[in-house]
């Protein structure tokens, strides 16, 4: 290559918007209020091995925030845009991976579809490149009804119990087809999300005692999970229906299809660094 | 000295690039464009058609706003293509092939019939709170192995002894899969034949013990369909509902019940027409008690499908709301030179809250077609005093879409973030020209 070249593209580097900032990596836990979740809902070996897809494995962030309230709560969504403002300003983060988990993927498709709500959501959509969603509770599940069923009381103060958290009831069927109709982006004729939003799906769970890769994640989950699949489609990973992950964007791969020996993600599993997920993860960021 | 000046040429070249890239990107405003020197034109609203949602009369809210931020904020996304309009769903369409009976701990201790329809159905027995002594009364869970299940002999009435049960769950393990309720399940035999069962707990219960029982029959023919509106106005006079059962529409009966956001509850009275059911309401809706929450319709139904009992039960969610404002018959567009920079809307309401705007904008290619340039979306406080709400364009994004008036705002869609609620929406909201 001659001096001539190396300078023009020397130059066109200089002033190239990939040279002023740095790609990050994000990762938004589902329902539940965290505040440790790279050990209660991720795992270290999860998030260090999808991390190194990055050219800085160490621009990374894990949100903790108390996703049992409604999506666009100050306690969710502003707590989450909260955390990744302050992880976008410190690292100079211009293109920002977001990698979310089942609800998770809903409070990031709150903030993508509705900029004029907060003064602090356009930011973080700026500089957001895109969100890989895995098993994303889109169109809800089944098994928030189910939670939620009962007399007028339980669907008022179910939460005194324990349960029926306002994150669970958003999570209704009906309840998500108002939102995905009204006030999330994505799905059929809706507009588009302004960020590629991919899906992995999972489409299965595997129980059985005599194979091990039932034990990947914890076997008692999908035991657990076996059973829940009466409340959903045949194509399910026990907690969400495939329709429901594949709902909003476009679906990046079924877990079959690209999963190591073609083994199905449960719920659970398609949080952990299960059947290489992890490492399909990082190959593709 | 030449390949200086080819150097330096194309870092200029990139600079514009660069400019180029930012300006296709998403454009965010915090404070509406000052004035400037700008041509301003009235232009009318175009008439709501009978697809647009439209209310035509405006009321004061009476719940806390959600969302009470006085910012105005404007943000623009570039868009491209041939420009299809996507019309709002209103209605939505549950299917059900499970039933739910409130029952108490007296009545699960004496044995409950319950009508089963499919093999390898799921029983699902969940513990409810009561409040009936004044105090929270939790129930006790269920251990799934104190459960007896027999089935009613079709001749004789006696009951089996048979064991109908292929596998158990208790709560602990339905609780790690996201059934957090305390709930226990059986799961009956792949040969489970369809009758009346009867269900005992050999456990001890409070007799006012509050429990739910969920039967969800997977596969069944017999599917509940519910069609109802996703959003109700206060002062709906009537609920239209699409009701039907696959494989057995004659003699249903179904009742309906409204579950008020905010937990209140009241039984509807459902008439048949034609084909069709609708719930008249005499009285305007209950208030809900929040805007957070969702309002719901449950419909169940007790039919005989082949001889046999059949239950159902179906809901499905809506947002009830009031329409708190509306935009005026006629807003000022912003022009320099042959391109519009935003429009003023007019809005009518009663009291002050956040509002919010967005459409699309159109423009008309060499052969006439319409063709999309962005999406914008503002928002604010609005008050009575200065009720307007200013819709921002970017005149460098429609110059550099080539395209020319007329141009047209679409999807003009008027929000409450108050309430949550979407109040109008206009395909053809106006024309700029």
């Amino acid at each position: 290559m001659t001096i001539y070249n190396k300078l023009l593209l020397l130059g066109l580097f200089a002033v190239s918007p990939l040279s002023q900032g740095a790609t990050g990596i994000a990762f938004i836990h589902g329902t539940g209020k965290q505040t440790n979740a790279l050990d209660d809902y991720w795992t270290s070996e999860f998030v260090d091995s999808v991390r190194q897809g990055i050219s800085s494995p160490a621009n990374y962030s894990v949100i903790n925030c108390d996703f049992d309230q409604y999506m666009w709560e100050e306690a969710a969504a502003g707590c989450l845009v909260n955390q990744l403002t302050t992880f976008i300003d410190a690292k100079g983060i211009d293109s920002l991976i977001m990698l979310t988990h089942s609800n998770g993927g809903n409070i990031v498709r709150w903030v993508l579809s509705n900029p004029t709500w907060d003064s602090r959501y356009p930011k973080v959509i700026a500089a957001t490149s895109r969100v890989i969603a895995l098993a994303p509770s889109s169109a809800g599940t089944p098994l928030a009804d189910a939670v939620n069923q009962g007399n007028s009381f339980e669907t008022s103060l179910g939460w005194l119990l324990g349960y029926n958290s306002n994150a669970v009831k958003q999570q209704q069927v009906s309840s998500m087809s108002y939102y995905n109709g009204t006030w999330l982006n994505g799905t059929a004729n809706r507009p588009a999300l302004s960020k590629p939003f991919e899906v992995v799906v999972g489409s299965d769970v595997d129980s059985a005692v005599w194979d091990s890769d039932s034990y990947c994640a914890g076997y008692q989950y999908q035991v657990a999970l076996e059973t829940t699949q009466n409340w959903l489609d045949d194509c399910s990973d026990g907690f969400l229906e495939c329709s429901s992950q594949g709902a909003a964007g476009t679906v990046w791969f079924t877990d079959k299809q690209l999963t190591q020996g073609q083994e199905p993600l449960s719920h659970q599993q398609s949080r952990r660094a299960c059947f290489n997920l992890d490492s399909l993860i990082r190959n593709h960021i | 000295m030449q390949q200086l000046t080819s150097v330096v040429g194309i870092l200029c070249l990139a600079t514009l690039l660069t400019a180029c890239q930012d300006e296709s990107a998403q454009k965010v405003q915090t404070s509406a464009a000052p004035a400037s020197p700008q041509n301003v034109k009235a232009v009318p609203l175009a008439a709501p058609q009978t697809t647009d949602i439209y209310h035509a009369e405006v009321e004061a809210p009476t719940l806390p706003p959600l969302n009470t931020s006085p910012d105005y904020i404007s943000f623009i996304t570039p868009l491209s293509g041939e420009f299809t309009a996507s019309p709002p769903q209103t209605r939505q369409t549950r299917l059900s092939d499970e039933y739910w009976l409130n029952v108490s701990g007296a009545e699960l201790s004496g044995g409950i019939d319950l009508p089963i329809s499919q093999a390898s159905s799921v029983i699902r027995i969940a513990p409810r709170g009561d409040t009936s002594s004044g105090g929270l009364i939790k129930a006790d869970a269920i251990a799934p192995e104190t459960i007896s299940l027999s089935l009613a002999s079709a001749n004789t009435g006696k009951h089996e002894a048979r064991s109908w049960v292929k596998s158990m769950a208790d709560a602990q393990a339905l609780a790690s899969a996201g059934l957090s309720d305390d709930s226990s399940a059986l799961t009956l035999r792949a040969d489970a034949k369809p009758g009346k069962y009867r269900l005992r707990v050999n456990q001890p219960l409070a007799a006012q013990a509050r429990y739910l029982v969920n039967v969800k029959e997977k596969h069944s023919p017999y599917q509940l369909k519910l069609g109802a509106p996703m959003s109700i106005e206060a002062e709906a006079g009537r609920i239209g509902l699409d009701i039907s059962l696959s494989q057995g529409q004659q003699g249903l009966a179904p009742r309906a019940r409204l579950i008020q956001a905010g937990g209140e509850s009241l039984e509807l009275a459902v008439q048949q027409q034609g084909e069709a059911w609708q719930v008249v309401l005499t009285e305007p809706l209950p208030a809900a008690k929040n805007n957070a929450d969702l309002s719901e319709i449950q419909v169940d139904i007790q039919t005989e499908v082949d001889g046999r009992p059949l239950l159902r039960s179906v809901k499905t969610a809506f947002k009830a709301y009031v329409n708190s404002a509306k935009l005026l018959p006629q807003a000022d567009s912003r022009w320099q030179g042959e391109l519009p920079t935003g429009v003023d809307f007019g809005l009518e309401l009663v009291t002050e809250g956040r509002f919010g705007l967005s459409a699309v904008l159109t423009g008309t290619n060499s052969q006439g077609k319409s063709v999309a340039i962005l999406r914008s979306q503002a928002a604010a406080w609005v008050t009575p005093d200065a009720p307007r709400l200013r819709l921002e364009l970017d005149p460098a994004l429609i110059a550099a879409s080539g395209l020319r008036a007329p141009f047209e705002l679409r999807e003009l869609t008027l929000t409450d973030q108050g309430q949550m609620a979407r109040l109008s929406y206009q395909d053809h909201g106006l024309i700029l020209e």
